[in-house]
């Protein structure tokens, strides 16, 4: 193998294991900011999540482009339909269900007062996260290493 | 048939034996020209044409049997092994000049410039960064450059184990683009990956980077898809 292969892997890794994960204190520390200033911070939020996933993704990309064989002439075809069935059957249910939680909420017009989204309230819980970055970092790669060992059925 | 005139036949054996060591030179300059051309891989690009000589200059001499199975046309092909002078050389002249060569492309190109090369790529790579700019095609220049004579040592193992039959740069370029496709296009779906992520925290479009991630894992498929629509 050329040290540029090698070279080329070690960059890879590099970036995906050392460099996005550290980022995610980051993409938090954003969306803290965001939040405090009334802006979506959703893309900051999942964006650290994802920034601890990376080999995740990775191997979720390798699951859709192994579903059938690697000579097989419809294999993208097949990867891409697995991809659109992972996000209609998989994310979209969840998606679902956040917005009905959300739906019932609104109606029924629960702790609006103590809505993250009334304004003291949103300082105190914005001041409050930007004093404990380190442990929301933590407790999203606690969500990730438990993930991993639910998938993995460990 | 007349005989070659003894100084068109040294001639010819040193251009011959110096042919490797010129791959290793076309190999930096296919390098330095991946800048210029942006990044990009194109067909006539300045990093596709060096890329193509630096494989022909190292399958040469098996590459121009090709031309002995017409009787018609006599080439000479010279019977030493690429990069190394004939043993018949008795001019001190074309051995230093061979030696120099050699000398001047592994020691002082490969081994002390291209990793200054390098250096100058990750300042502008840096710098790119510093304008809002991707630095990964500087920095991939710069990986390509500091391996240069690893890369150099694959391309002639390659060319070593090839048919001597006239057919090497095709099998050359048949080796590379499995490469290509089987091992540096999967590692590209990891770049791809962490680029879906910075994309979608930046708020950038995401779904070129998923399909071509998909893309890279999936290369030797799209190839045998383009033989079926055909």
């Amino acid at each position: 193998v050329p040290d540029f292969t090698l070279g080329l892997i070690h960059l890879t890794n590099w970036l995906g294991n050392v460099i996005l994960p550290t980022l995610c204190g980051l993409a938090f520390a954003a969306a803290a900011v965001q939040f405090s200033k009334g802006h979506g911070f959703g893309h900051y939020l999942y964006g650290g999540m994802l920034c601890l996933v990376v080999s995740g993704m990775l191997r979720l990309f390798e699951t859709f482009a192994s579903a059938s064989g690697w000579n097989d002439p419809d294999l993208y075809w097949i990867a891409l339909r697995t991809l659109v069935n992972w996000v209609c059957n998989v994310i979209m249910p969840v998606y679902a269900a956040l917005q009905v939680a959300l739906g019932v909420a609104t109606v029924a017009d629960v702790g609006y007062r103590y809505s993250p989204t009334y304004g003291p309230v949103k300082h105190f819980l914005t001041a409050l996260v930007s004093l404990s970055l380190s442990g929301l970092v933590r407790l999203a790669e606690f969500f990730v290493t438990n993930g991993t060992a639910v998938v993995s059925g460990s | 048939m007349p005989r070659m005139p003894d100084f068109f036949q040294d001639l010819i054996n040193f251009l011959f034996a110096v042919a490797p060591y010129a791959a290793g030179l076309a190999l930096l300059l296919a390098g330095m020209s991946l800048h210029r051309d942006g990044g990009h891989v194109a067909a006539g690009g300045g990093f596709t044409r060096w890329m193509f000589w630096a494989v022909m200059l190292l399958v040469l001499p098996s590459a121009l049997r090709i031309f002995q199975t017409l009787p018609e046309i006599g080439v000479y092909v010279p019977n030493f092994g690429s990069g190394t002078p004939p043993a018949s050389w008795t001019s001190n002249l074309l051995k230093a000049l061979h030696n120099g060569f050699a000398t001047f492309v592994k020691d002082y190109l490969i081994a002390h410039f291209a990793p200054v090369a390098a250096a100058y790529f990750l300042i502008n790579g840096i710098l790119n960064l510093a304008g809002g700019r991707s630095p990964l095609i500087s920095i991939l220049i710069a990986l390509f450059l500091l391996t240069l004579a690893s890369t150099h040592a694959f391309l002639a193992t390659l060319a070593d184990s090839g048919p001597k039959d006239g057919w090497d740069v095709i099998y050359m370029l048949e080796q590379i683009w499995n490469y290509l496709a089987s091992v540096i296009m999967p590692i590209g779906a990891g770049l791809a990956t962490i680029g879906v992520i910075l994309n979608f925290i930046q708020q950038k479009p995401l779904m070129p980077l998923v399909l071509s991630a998909i893309a890279f894992l999936t290369v030797s498929s799209l190839w045998n898809l383009l033989n079926a629509l055909i």
